[in-house]
């Protein structure tokens, strides 16, 4: 099913392996040498900079082909039929099973950019077959279609967004469909997604690691992230209320039924994911939970103002403040299996220093005044010049 | 980590016993660890407080006393810089880690307190007059200052926005407010200047070893703003013979840019030179298409982005694998 050589992909999970020892400083250089030359990967994986060129590079090629295709049959009219997009889709996504196969690309950037072109073609096509006269779109058609496309394609390029496209679009072919089949479908819509997100979730968790699916892993851990993000907004106070039938009118909203059930959902569930991510250390669950409290805190503030809104700031910067302390003091020596020390010394995000950029993104140049404006203090962005990196 | 493995490997020779041994202790007491979630808490912490703060005092300009509100500021300012002093390593001109990451964070509320102090004291008692350079100059010699002495590179990238808002504010006060585009000559000249200066220092923290690590930061910020002021240049004079000094400008340092990638191993640096210099290079091949006043310019035109996207495709996977190699 896969389409990448498999032996090499069985290879990449060991050097991987090596990798982490490595680090650990569990083997030498030496070592590791000696495990990647006794198993060889031949893919085309460059650095992940070279890796969005190639990909701004295709998407060039591919729309200025496309471009001059359409200028040679101007006076043909095809531009938008289902056929010509079906076509270009079909194209691209030939060229990208042969580069694939002839050039072993793998995760380079040109095979990423040709599954999202043909992709989008394919699924062009499909939308302009669908009857436009009527003002009823076939959501729950075209939704069923987009996790077909997305399953197989994640299916064949092992592809994480991807996989997460399929997800989410089976979750929005399920709402759909039980929406118009079931009379009391919109009511008894929260729990149907919460059972089939959490059916999902500990399908996926169980799944990772076994022999079968051992390519699959990183779709798994998206699988996961996603089921139990929808999880958590099925049963969301605010998303519940605003589905509602019984309040149509968003403007002047009704109370929810059973809502101090969604209510212990909103507050509690991100509460319960953090400590069951401490306990099983977890860090997808963990990351998800401490996601999800500011959502929690946005549900919260929307009902209930309690004080405005610079005073919930405060609080709650110095609250976050004093949580860390607390937590880097307590974690001084590692305790009960946890530290606070950066296992990952070189990883990614140091290289690129992405931190710096991202505190000169958000919190660039001084509160200079206009001549007329008002001093609006700690307002973000502004400072022009901090450069689009 | 996974013992089958590590057994097999072990078996057929990759690693020596005293490894496998090591690798096996360490499996069993794998540590958790927190310190990207910490980080990015404290992160959140000291956006929420400072933007709250700013609210705080924009709402409350004119009931509470001023006074007040400018001893609150400062005293926060002052506590977050009393605890980084308190707590800071020797200064050195190489890499300094610093304590923790709460102490960065710290110091960032600090920075970003002294600012709002600073910029509240002029908008309330224009302490610099109409002197909007004056203004900016010092919060900016504050920023350097404090990033040197404490090693903050998050800080350094703050002093360098400050740098271009005050060199922005000295020519054009109203109009870099106003709207920050690049239509007019003194701004381009102006950025291209501080661009070009931003690289010099790039290059100077390396020759003299003095905060080497400062130098991605520098280059990051210098390598965007001159290659975007030299293509606005080119754009700007796009009708005289001026354009041409801009995109010869533009080559040169796309190849100093170049030879300092290599020498560096940097992948990021050398896509955007070959990202920049493409767009000139096509600006440029675009212009003679144009200028034949044909029909088949526009066929050309896609022809030629189609060889050349391709062609540059190539390019950049030879680039890969000679930075690789070296």
């Amino acid at each position: 099913m896969i389409i990448y050589n498999n032996i090499w992909l069985a290879n990449l999970l060991i050097r991987e392996e090596a990798q982490k020892a490595r680090k650990a400083e569990a083997i030498s250089i030496d070592e590791q040498k000696k495990i990647a030359d006794k198993y060889p990967v031949g893919f085309y994986t460059p650095n992940i900079f070279i890796r969005i060129g190639l990909f701004i590079l295709t998407c060039i090629i591919v729309s200025f082909s496309v471009g001059l295709l359409v200028m040679m049959t101007s006076n043909l009219d095809i531009i938008d039929t289902w056929g010509f997009s079906l076509f270009i889709g079909i194209i691209t996504y030939i060229v990208l099973e042969v580069m694939i196969k002839s050039n072993n690309h793998f995760k380079s950037g040109v095979d990423d950019a040709l599954i999202w072109i043909s992709a989008g073609f394919i699924l062009t096509a499909f939308i302009l077959l669908q009857p436009t006269i009527n003002n009823d779109f076939p959501y729950s058609r075209v939704s069923l279609f987009i996790f077909l496309l997305a399953f197989y394609y994640a299916l064949r390029f092992t592809d994480m967004l991807m996989t997460a496209v399929s997800l989410i679009a089976l979750i929005a072919t399920v709402f759909m469909v039980w929406k118009d089949l079931i009379l009391w479908g919109m009511l008894t819509m929260p729990f149907l997604i919460m059972i089939v997100c959490s059916g999902i979730y500990f399908l996926s968790r169980r799944s990772v690691g076994k022999k079968t699916t051992i390519y699959y892993n990183n779709c798994f851990l998206v699988i996961q992230i996603i089921s139990l993000l929808i999880l958590y907004l099925a049963g969301n106070y605010y998303v519940v209320q605003v589905l509602s039938p019984v309040s149509s009118d968003i403007a002047k909203p009704t109370p929810v039924p059973f809502g101090f059930f969604f209510w212990t959902w909103t507050i509690l569930l991100p509460l319960v994911y953090i400590y069951s991510g401490l306990r099983k250390k977890d860090a997808i669950v963990l990351r998800t939970g401490l996601l999800l409290v500011a959502a929690a805190a946005f549900t919260f503030r929307n009902y209930y103002h309690v004080m405005p809104i610079e005073g919930v700031l405060c609080i709650a910067g110095i609250i976050l403040l004093g949580i860390c302390y607390w937590v880097m003091k307590y974690l001084k020596t590692p305790k009960h299996g946890f530290t606070y020390e950066d296992l990952e010394q070189d990883n990614f995000m140091d290289k690129l220093k992405v931190e710096s950029l991202i505190v000169s993104e958000t919190f660039s140049g001084p509160q200079v005044p206009a001549d007329n404006t008002r001093f609006g203090g700690g307002d973000f962005g502004g400072g022009g010049a901090s450069g689009n990196f | 980590m996974n013992i089958e493995l590590f057994k097999k490997l072990f078996e057929e020779d990759c690693i020596s016993e005293d490894s496998f041994e090591k690798v096996k202790n360490m499996s069993g007491n794998t540590l958790f660890s927190l310190h990207w979630e910490i980080k990015t808490l404290l992160y959140l912490g000291v956006m929420l407080l400072s933007s709250g703060l700013g609210i705080l005092i924009y709402k409350n300009i004119d009931t509470i006393g001023h006074q007040v509100i400018l001893l609150i500021i400062a005293a926060i300012s002052a506590g977050c810089f009393f605890y980084c002093f308190k707590n800071k390593k020797p200064f050195s001109k190489e890499l300094v880690k610093s304590p923790n990451s709460f102490f960065d964070y710290i110091l960032l509320l600090g920075c970003l307190s002294f600012l709002s102090f600073v910029g509240y004291l002029q908008f309330q008692y224009t302490v610099f007059g109409t002197n909007y350079g004056m203004a900016t100059f010092i919060p900016m010699v504050m920023l350097f200052y404090i990033a040197y002495q404490f090693d903050h590179l998050g800080i350094l990238a703050m002093g360098i926005t400050n740098m271009a808002i005050w060199m922005g504010v000295s020519v054009t006060p109203k109009q870099l407010l106003l709207n920050t585009d690049f239509n007019s000559q003194t701004v381009i000249l102006t950025y291209l200047f501080l661009g070009l200066l931003l690289l010099l220092a790039a290059h100077l923290s390396t020759h003299f070893n003095f905060k080497k690590h400062f130098r991605f930061t520098y280059q990051h910020f210098g390598v965007h703003l001159s290659f975007i002021s030299l293509l606005a240049g080119y754009f700007f004079y796009y009708e005289s013979g001026l354009s041409f000094l801009f995109i010869i400008t533009l080559f040169a340092l796309a190849f100093y840019i170049y030879k300092n990638a290599l020498k560096h191993h940097s992948f990021y640096f050398l896509l955007l030179v070959v990202l920049y210099t493409y767009i000139a290079v096509s600006s440029l091949v675009l212009r003679m298409l144009f200028a034949m006043k044909d029909d088949a310019s526009i066929t050309l035109s896609f022809m030629y982005f189609i060889a050349s996207a391709i062609a540059i495709i190539f390019l950049l996977i030879n680039l890969n694998k000679k930075i690789k190699a070296a």
